[in-house]
């Protein structure tokens, strides 16, 4: 019953936080250099085309009214239209989400392998050399700057070694994208058992998931390290020390256990994050995701597409946290904000 | 607010007492032979990195041959040698002048912007947390509107809105981290509020704002100093990534992140110098900042450790 309450409050809390974002959002694209009007017109528009075009798409009334008639359009699942394209904003941000997903969704899962047992052994050895060298590692994932750690993987991976495909994005130059079921490459050609789609969608994936995974797994071995040793310390870790329970059942059930809760939180957060955010990796792989096609309708002076990006990104970030508070308060039954 | 009954002369002196030791202890824990007595290894090499950054950005161009903009197309694309450390560009600009050069701009950017977000979100926080109520619920709903963004991605909307260039760079990040420093601070502040000091403060009759200004964030320093130390790097990365995407420092303006953008292109034909190097010097500075924050967190508030 208090779980329902928390929730029911929990979800009412996102109203004044979406309004929020829909204020911000509303009014950045309406910053945005250039005239919307002129440039969903096209070069060879008239003045009275363009006026036309203007109070259709309620230009001329004013802001607030502008700003309502925003809100209306959202709620009937309406983002707008690139001009460049001419289609739905959605539909296009829809057909860049699975490159998005696909990336992210493999690399967090990656990094998740290795950061949390490299953070479980550094809190178990804590002060140790290799402890050390693992803080060192994490300090320096942390500072590296994914748009050059991926040049770098470019030039080492491709140009020297060449063992690495050219990043030329999702799959290569000359195989054909398998048929399309999900969207998702890989699963797609599982599905459909296509062989060279698989492997050179692989190796396509290959060197924009380890730039990301280095810059994953660090904040996830310095959550994991230290949230492990928090519990470590605890009281019902020594008395299961005291009452003679083996080493690994102590670590395991009744430590990582515990301790994997600020974890969860912070691979939530970023995964919020990450699934629109990683618009400098996609941009340097030129991976077709919805981060590189926002920055380049914010170089065409697209409206619509950024508008919608950076709203549903948000939306996501939000939401993504939202279940994650929520799937902790049914782990953790104290937590009642 | 909560009145106490101790405003006799003697609990006044009392607590003044209090707070003056308060403050003695604060103001120890700030000298600065202090913190690099107790800082780590790792955090004095964070230290040293930062000193020299300073140092490098300040002299070095003044103590180098080279323009970072002239261009001198006879010599250019010449790999690194004694005569070009980092070798020279597609303008024949001299690359490790430019990255000396571009540390100034990228310094300005990310100590501006965290400094102006410092003193905003100061305000924001402790007059939050002071009145509550209110004044709390409004600003801090404002706070996590912002939060509610993806931070580079909102950073790359509004620099996109207001125009490429190293001001509007400054105030985007500013607005980007307002949100730490008034969350940090209004915790800070909300506990502070409750110690006996401040309540006397209060019933002698002392002004809020002098409260806020001469209590309760002087005793908050700490936490602020922390918090100014961490997204000091965040700063940096997001000023170099959004200009590595062209929407921050415009070129020619040498920054690491538009220079690490310009070599993109040479990197396949084997001129990886242009790109690789103020890329270099980006992780030194981001590596730095984060090695001096970590030490600094563990010895002025090892509760913030995460």
């Amino acid at each position: 019953m208090r779980l329902t309450f928390f929730v029911i409050r929990r979800l009412l809390q996102l109203i004044p936080v979406l309004i929020g974002v829909s204020v911000i959002t509303f009014t950045t694209a309406r910053l945005l250099p250039g005239n919307a009007a002129i440039m969903a017109a096209g070069p060879l528009a008239s003045p009275e085309d363009i006026e036309r075009l203007e109070k259709h798409m309620k230009l001329d009334r004013p802001i607030w009214e502008q700003y309502f008639a925003y809100v209306n359009d959202i709620f009937h699942g309406d983002f707008g239209k690139s001009w460049r394209t001419g289609r739905p904003v959605l539909v296009e941000l829809w057909e860049h989400f699975p490159a998005s997903f696909e990336l992210v969704t493999f690399s967090l899962f990656v990094a998740i392998l290795i950061g949390i047992p490299l953070g479980v052994v550094a809190a178990i050895r804590q002060g140790s050399r290799l402890d050390q060298l693992l803080r060192g590692i994490s300090v320096g994932g942390i500072s590296i700057p994914v748009f050059w750690s991926g040049l770098v993987a470019i030039f080492v991976f491709y140009f020297l070694l060449k063992i690495a495909p050219p990043p030329i994005g999702r799959i290569g130059f000359s195989v054909r994208p398998p048929e399309h079921v999900t969207g998702f490459y890989i699963l797609d050609s599982i599905l459909t058992l296509n062989g060279p789609a698989l492997a050179s969608s692989l190796s396509q994936l290959a060197l924009p998931s380890l730039t990301l995974i280095i810059a994953m797994t660090s904040p996830i071995i310095r959550i994991t390290r230290s949230s492990m040793l928090d519990v470590l310390k605890e009281d019902y870790i020594r008395s299961a020390k005291a009452s003679g329970l083996r080493r690994p059942v102590i670590l395991f059930r009744d430590a990582l256990k515990n301790a994997l809760l600020p974890v969860i939180t912070l691979i939530g957060g970023y995964y919020g994050y990450s699934l629109g955010g990683e618009v400098l990796v996609e941009q340097i792989f030129s991976w077709p995701g919805m981060g590189r096609y926002s920055v380049e309708a914010i170089f065409n002076l697209d409206y619509a597409p950024v508008q919608a990006f950076v709203m549903l990104t948000a939306v996501l970030y939000v939401a993504i946290y939202t279940i994650v508070d929520v799937l902790y308060a049914i782990i953790d039954p104290r937590i009642r904000y | 607010m909560r009145r106490r009954t101790e405003n006799t002369p003697v609990a006044i002196e009392r607590l003044t007492r209090q707070a003056n030791r308060f403050a003695e202890i604060t103001k120890r824990r700030f000298g600065f032979a202090y913190l690099v007595f107790r800082l780590n290894p790792a955090s004095l090499l964070g230290l040293i990195i930062v000193v020299a950054l300073f140092l490098s950005a300040f002299f070095g161009p003044l103590a180098l041959p080279y323009s970072p903009d002239k261009t001198n197309a006879p010599e250019r694309f010449q790999a690194p040698s004694s005569s070009h450390f980092f070798g020279t560009d597609k303008y024949g600009r001299d690359v490790f002048t430019r990255v000396l050069s571009a540390a100034r701009v990228d310094l300005l950017i990310a100590l501006g912007s965290i400094g102006l977000a410092f003193v905003i979100g100061t305000a924001i926080g402790s007059l939050a947390a002071y009145f509550g109520k209110a004044v709390d619920a409004v600003l801090m709903r404002i706070m996590d509107m912002i939060k509610s963004f993806p931070q580079f991605i909102l950073a790359m909307a509004l620099v996109a809105a207001l125009g490429p260039g190293v001001r509007n760079l400054i105030i985007v990040i500013t607005v980007i981290m307002v949100p730490s420093f008034a969350r940090m601070i209004r915790s800070r502040v909300l506990s502070l509020r409750e110690m006996a000091y401040v309540d006397a403060a209060r019933t002698s009759g002392v002004p809020w704002w002098k409260i806020i200004t001469a209590y309760l964030i002087p005793n908050s320093l700490g936490t602020l100093v922390v918090t100014a130390a961490l997204n000091v790097s965040y700063a940096m990365l997001d000023a170099a990534g959004l200009s590595y995407l062209g929407l921050g420092v415009r070129p020619p303006q040498a920054e690491w992140g538009t220079m690490i953008s310009e070599g993109t292109s040479q990197l396949l034909a084997g001129r990886w110098w242009i790109s690789v190097f103020p890329g270099l010097a980006l992780f030194l500075a981001v590596l730095g900042f984060n090695l001096l924050a970590d030490g600094l967190r563990d010895i002025i508030d090892p509760r913030m450790r995460r």
